[in-house]
């Protein structure tokens, strides 16, 4: 073998379903640039036809939303429009929250703090990190590093392990921090102290500790898929149940109650006893990406993606049961979903437009935008790199 | 978003080194797309696309990732489209977003591998080639850490120099040659034939 022998290899090892992925980029590129770049002066008169259009198919759409197959037919329309729901003029910079509280966010610039009127500290280079029940403290991991810091980014304690650490995650009571180290899963003291294994082996998903309990419980996932509820300072297992989805993410109802489990198709609720019930499934062609419930309880925020086109939907459901509600739908990839504490609000991270999205829950509230978000968050770079992600909004 | 150097980069389009006159076509379509135009954003993305996917593909052995890396990369790009300076090439300027994202990405997915117990199936490298030394080739990538699989793929498909890939990453010449001879060295073992250099 040869470099050409190698030249050609590389040049005919071609990306599956290269056309496509062509097709989904192309309508992402067109829409991101559709609301990125003002129309000049000279091309208004020739928008007329496309605007007249696109007026007549809205009303169109209006007359026959109000039935049934009219829903879908709106969905058609949309989706012909590109960003669909009624998209919120971002602001350049973020300069200050829509509501009480402070963010925590990590990105390829480290782990940083949003306060309420939009200061932003940078506590270290870390990639995860998590709040402390009250805001106190943070969780922080870098490599096989795991601290916690105060919030204005000094060191309280460190411990190392040999393996890479993920997923810190404080418990409720504030005496404890749960993490993933290798394959396994270990907690330590809420002071650095008596670091120990829980689970030898579990899936790379994040723990969840169960909030409103005198003792510390955590669920998380077995190798083998089996969702194990155990009181970590006993080791006692309280629940081991196989779910009727694969899990993809885990987080318990603010009572401690209900354990939302969510799958790429469904998501269900869990009680301790491991008898479930399906929340919400997602109709054909879709995928769950992410699923929060409220501050109270009641709503699940969903966040879901198409799996054919580049298109994304955000949705609130009542726990109680009942039709979603989409509060806003877009063209481009949006990663996570995070509720403003008061819960009036859910912060959605819409990567593919550089953009937080703030929606309000109130359907006569108005949305807001903030656009160059991992330029804020990567201030070192004149090109930022990678993605940022929002990991908790904490204590007003 | 810094631009690549305007005399030291010869533009390219997948292996092709482009002529002069593409290049003003390219500085056209950048013009006309500042101004508005769709359909220049449209040709833009016909002609960098496969090369940029390509890449990102070869460097993170992933379908579904490939895709978000690359579509990232020519978002970023539209996103920075008013400041971009047209004497300058574009292609060097995408592929430099799309291999470094693809960069990170492969890494925080070697990290991430350990508890990757039961990874969903869409996430599995597809290989999709056309005999059994191109399945070899694709699988003996694999051996190779993200920075190399980089540098070869910049080298060998998209066809820049040691000194234009070092600029690319911003590393050194040096070691762009020794992970280029480390790669090579790697793939001719696992392929159990040589390598020339």
């Amino acid at each position: 073998m040869n470099e050409r022998r190698l030249r050609d290899a590389l040049h005919r090892t071609r990306p599956p379903q290269e056309a496509a992925s062509r097709e989904r980029a192309r309508a992402v590129a067109l829409a991101a640039y559709d609301g990125a770049v003002a129309r000049p002066r000279r091309r208004r008169l020739r928008v007329v036809v496309p605007i007249a259009s696109a007026l007549t198919l809205v009303l169109v759409a209006g007359a026959v939303a109000a039935t049934p197959p009219g829903g879908a037919v709106t969905d058609w329309v949309r989706d012909l429009v590109g960003r669909s729901d009624s998209t919120p003029r971002p602001s350049p910079a973020l300069s200050r929250l829509p509501a009480p509280g402070r963010l925590l966010v990590t990105g390829p610039g480290g782990a940083w703090l949003v306060h309420a009127d939009g200061s932003r500290r940078r506590l270290g280079p870390y990639a995860e990190a998590t709040w402390s029940p009250k805001g106190l403290f943070v969780g922080a991991a870098r490599g096989r590093q795991l601290v916690a810091l105060d919030p204005r980014g000094r060191v309280r304690w460190a411990l190392s392990r040999p393996d890479l650490v993920h997923d810190p995650r404080w418990a409720p009571s504030g005496y404890r921090v749960a993490y993933r180290s290798g394959s396994g899963l270990r907690v330590v003291g809420g002071d650095g102290s008596a670091d120990r294994l829980i689970a030898a082996r579990i899936r790379a998903i994040a723990p969840a500790w169960r909030p409103a309990q005198e003792a510390n419980e955590l669920a998380y996932v077995g190798a083998g898929g089996h969702v194990v509820v155990v009181e970590v300072d006993s080791g006692r297992r309280l629940a081991s149940f196989r779910p009727r989805v694969t899990p993809k993410q885990l987080e318990w109802s603010p009572a401690g109650r209900r354990l939302l489990i969510t799958g790429d198709r469904s998501i269900v609720l869990a009680d301790i006893a491991g008898s479930m019930r399906t929340a919400i499934v997602a109709p054909a062609g879709l995928r769950h990406v992410d699923a929060r419930f409220s501050p109270d309880g009641r709503q699940i925020a969903v966040l879901r993606r198409s799996r054919s086109t580049p298109r994304h939907e955000v949705l609130v459901v009542t726990t109680a049961g009942g039709r979603p509600r989409r509060l806003f739908a877009a063209t481009g990839p949006m990663r996570s979903l995070t509720w403003s504490p008061g819960g009036r609000l859910v912060l959605a991270d819409w990567a593919g437009a550089d953009q937080w999205l703030f929606l309000p829950i109130d359907p006569q509230g108005r949305a807001s935008a903030v656009a160059g978000i991992a330029g804020q968050f990567d201030v070192s770079r004149a090109r930022p790199r990678g993605t940022v992600d929002v990991r908790g909004w904490c204590c007003p | 978003m810094s631009q690549p150097a305007p005399l030291l980069w010869k533009a390219r389009l997948g292996s092709v080194a482009v002529t002069a006159a593409t290049r003003r076509s390219d500085a056209a379509l950048v013009r006309a797309a500042q101004r508005g135009s769709a359909d220049a954003v449209e040709a833009l993305f016909e002609r960098h696309w496969p090369a940029l996917h390509h890449a990102a593909f070869l460097v993170v052995r992933d379908a579904a990732a490939a895709e978000d890396i690359a579509q990232e990369a020519f978002l970023a790009a539209l996103r920075a489209l008013h400041g971009f300076d047209r004497r300058r090439p574009l292609g060097p300027w995408l592929h430099r977003i799309a291999v470094n994202r693809a960069i990170d990405h492969a890494r925080a997915r070697s990290l991430r591998r350990e508890t990757d117990a039961d990874p969903p199936a869409d996430r599995v490298v597809a290989p999709v080639a056309h005999d059994a030394f191109d399945d070899e080739v694709l699988a003996a990538l694999g051996a190779l850490d993200a920075d190399q699989r980089a540098v070869v793929v910049l080298r060998h498909l998209l066809e820049y120099t040691p000194g234009e890939i070092a600029e690319l990453l911003d590393i050194p010449r040096g070691t762009v040659n020794s992970r280029l001879r480390r790669a090579l060295d790697t793939l001719a073992g696992e392929l159990r034939s040589e390598v020339d250099p």
